[in-house]
């Protein structure tokens, strides 16, 4: 599996910066990421040049948890040494969050947080769109003897990654604006991608409306491959084990529900069961279910399952 | 005067009267003894149970994949080398039994509510239960919705979808009152996996610094629940459906689908101490807000909200919490005195700008 180039570099300064018992080692440059081997570019944030994360006076750099920090009174700006994901998180208390968000409408402040990222050196060809959200606070009696109305009171946009038409629903460039125009918290994560996924997403997609190899796919699989969206899976920002590939991805419900809504479900099939949570199955160009890294995490040999009946 | 500034304060009152012939030797002492009685008041523990197995109690497609992996990335973004955070309990699958939920017999205090636990997180289902009416009861009002299916119960309320600012995927629709429950499927369950958190058996974080108000004693002691579960709670029954649970503990952490569910990610977990490891300084709440913006498709299938609600006996105590950071969170000297008032935030999936009404009711 590629490995990423910006992980190499944080990985060999600070083993330089330890060998030589010298300072923490720089942050990787802000902007673009090759990828070596001809694949798709990625985008490295918070290198320090140009982010407008609101982290306050009296900086000091430090290295912790697989961080490498700058902080500030305000908050911390934190660069994953493993996979150059980035976090800006403010202090509980910052001043910069108790402004209102940017922008006269949520559409201002998605305008806004894209064009911070792409004067950075995001890739603009590889935005797939932008997806605001709300955030909302109320507070009352809890008897409700009055109905709280929720205020907003900021918003966060986050920009969506695809290549070509291919979606890549793991990369992420995200940020809150408040009314000054400071970033007031920011997380991204959008590696580079190694050249192969994209050719065997392209064959995925030949895939989906050629019918013979749909049955052949489908006989390897037990799924019905008209069902899933071709995706660029990848490895988690909280993920140390890069992994990245072409998926067909299959969402699935489940859903339980209790004695009395199975029995109504029984008597009449149109009873709704109000969704169900959904998981999504990834499949390779070879029909065989793939898992991601996280999703293969299990510590069981950490903490062994054990537990007294008299618990 | 805080109460976190307490300990300190009462810390430098004692050290001031202390005769100054005691010498070096006793104040030493009696610093490092303080500092033992304020460590004890600081909360480490975590606590995660995680189910993916379902289907043995109700059949076929509902297994989940990705509960212990996300439960699991939580503890191991929480426990780096040099972390503060350790490990009480983690159980999985059949070890997670319905008991280690509920206050009877003090069952939960030796498992999701134990003493010394500042977070317990669980991670898998909770139960689909009466809600909407059927055929669905289009509405334009609240004062429509008078007629509860069987499982669910007045009041009504016009839940606000479809247009623009509010939540996608739906039109609107009379929806009902009904307790949250998780559902699990241990080896040892006691009440056929169904932990109903709304109705008064489930109590959380009583400690000898909350005191006994809610009357179940003070053997518990988390200060952070996370449901990352179906179903958390639902517009616009936040309050009621979690009041009851509250017994100490500084804040809950859940997911409120509108028109849709909850992800089974493998990721939210890791996400969420993520951001501890990032900023101990920042706030709890906002972190686990804020994974939304990291999942893949926010982590609920149509319109939804990461959702945190905090309780206490004064609005100011309520709001203190919900501004809690990491650091604030370990210290039980604020457990919860009362849960009287509430402060809650939410993180939604979908753009509004809806001032002067709910986004989630059509009143």
């Amino acid at each position: 599996m590629n490995i990423h180039a910006l992980s190499v570099a944080l990985m060999t300064g600070l083993f330089v910066a330890g060998c030589a018992n010298v300072d923490l080692p720089s942050p990787a440059h802000q902007g673009p990421i090759p990828e070596p081997g001809g694949g798709v570019p990625g985008y490295q944030h918070g290198g320090g040049e140009g982010t407008k994360f609101a982290i306050g006076q009296n900086l000091r750099r430090t290295s912790q948890y697989g961080y490498l920090k700058q902080i500030g009174d305000e908050g911390t700006l934190a660069i994953r040494y493993s996979n150059g994901s980035v976090f800006g998180v403010p202090n509980a208390q910052a001043a910069s969050l108790k402004l209102p968000p940017y922008g006269a409408s949520p559409i201002d402040h998605g305008r806004y947080v894209r064009d911070y990222f792409v004067r950075l050196g995001l890739p603009t060809d590889q935005i797939e769109g932008v997806r605001n959200m709300t955030l909302l606070e109320a507070s009352g009696r809890a008897d409700e003897t009055e109905k709280t109305i929720p205020r907003v009171t900021a918003y966060y946009s986050v920009l969506t990654r695809s290549v070509g038409d291919v979606t890549v629903p793991d990369s992420f460039a995200w940020a809150r604006a408040n009314s000054e125009g400071a970033i007031v918290q920011e997380g991204v994560y959008w590696p580079p991608l190694p050249s192969n996924v994209l050719s065997d997403a392209r064959k995925l997609e030949r895939l989906l409306v050629d019918p013979a190899q749909r049955r052949v796919f489908a006989s390897r699989s037990s799924i019905d491959p008209r069902t899933g969206k071709v995706a660029i899976r990848h490895a988690a920002a909280n993920e140390d084990q890069f992994d990245a590939f072409a998926s067909l991805d299959i969402t699935v419900r489940s859903s339980v529900s209790g004695s009395r809504q199975r029995a109504a479900a029984a008597r009449n099939a149109r009873v709704p069961l109000n969704g169900g949570t959904t998981i999504v199955k990834h499949f390779g160009i070879d029909g065989v279910e793939r898992f991601l890294p996280q999703e293969s995490l299990n510590l069981i040999a950490t903490y062994p399952g054990r537990k007294d009946v008299s618990r | 005067m805080t109460a976190a500034a307490v300990p300190r304060n009462f810390q430098e009152a004692e050290m001031s009267h202390l005769p100054q012939q005691l010498g070096r030797k006793y104040r030493n002492t009696a610093v490092f003894l303080l500092g033992i009685t304020m460590a004890g008041c600081q909360s480490t523990g975590l606590v995660v149970e995680s189910v993916n197995l379902y289907s043995s109690r109700y059949g076929a497609n509902t297994d989940l994949a990705n509960s212990i992996a996300n439960g699991d990335g939580f503890i191991r973004a929480m426990t780096p080398s040099g972390s503060e955070w350790h490990v009480v309990h983690r159980f999985t699958d059949g070890l997670v039994w319905d008991t280690d939920f509920l206050e009877k017999a003090g069952w939960d205090s030796r498992n999701f509510d134990q003493s010394g636990t500042a977070i317990s997180y669980y991670t898998g289902h909770g139960l689909t239960t009466g809600y909407g009416e059927n055929p669905p009861h289009r509405c334009t009002s609240s004062s429509q919705c008078t007629t509860p299916p069987s499982g669910a119960s007045l009041p009504g309320i016009c839940k606000a979808a479809g247009s623009t600012n509010y939540a996608p995927g739906d039109t609107p629709q009379c929806v009902y009152y009904s307790d949250r429950v998780l559902a699990v499927n241990g080896s040892n369950d006691q009440f056929s996996g169904a932990v109903n958190y709304s109705a008064g058996a489930a109590a959380w974080g009583e400690s000898p610094n909350s005191g006994n108000w809610r009357g179940v004693g003070t053997d518990g002691g988390t200060n952070l629940v996370v449901l990352d579960a179906s179903f958390g709670v639902l517009p616009t029954y936040w309050a009621r459906q979690t009041q009851a649970a509250m017994a100490g503990a500084h804040m809950l952490a859940t997911i409120m689908p509108v028109t849709g569910d909850t992800a089974n990610v493998a990721d939210r977990g890791g996400l969420f101490g993520g951001s501890w490891a990032q900023n101990s300084d920042g706030a709890v709440s906002n972190a686990w807000l804020t994974t939304m913006n990291s999942i893949s498709g926010s982590g609920v299938n149509g319109g939804g909200c990461n959702f945190v609600i905090a309780f206490d006996n004064t609005p100011e105590r309520a709001q203190r919490h919900i501004d809690e950071s990491w650091n604030d969170l370990k210290n039980d000297g604020w457990d919860a005195q009362g849960n009287q008032f509430y402060s809650a935030r939410w993180l939604c999936n979908w753009p509004s700008t809806i001032t002067d009404r709910s986004i989630f009711e059509l009143q």
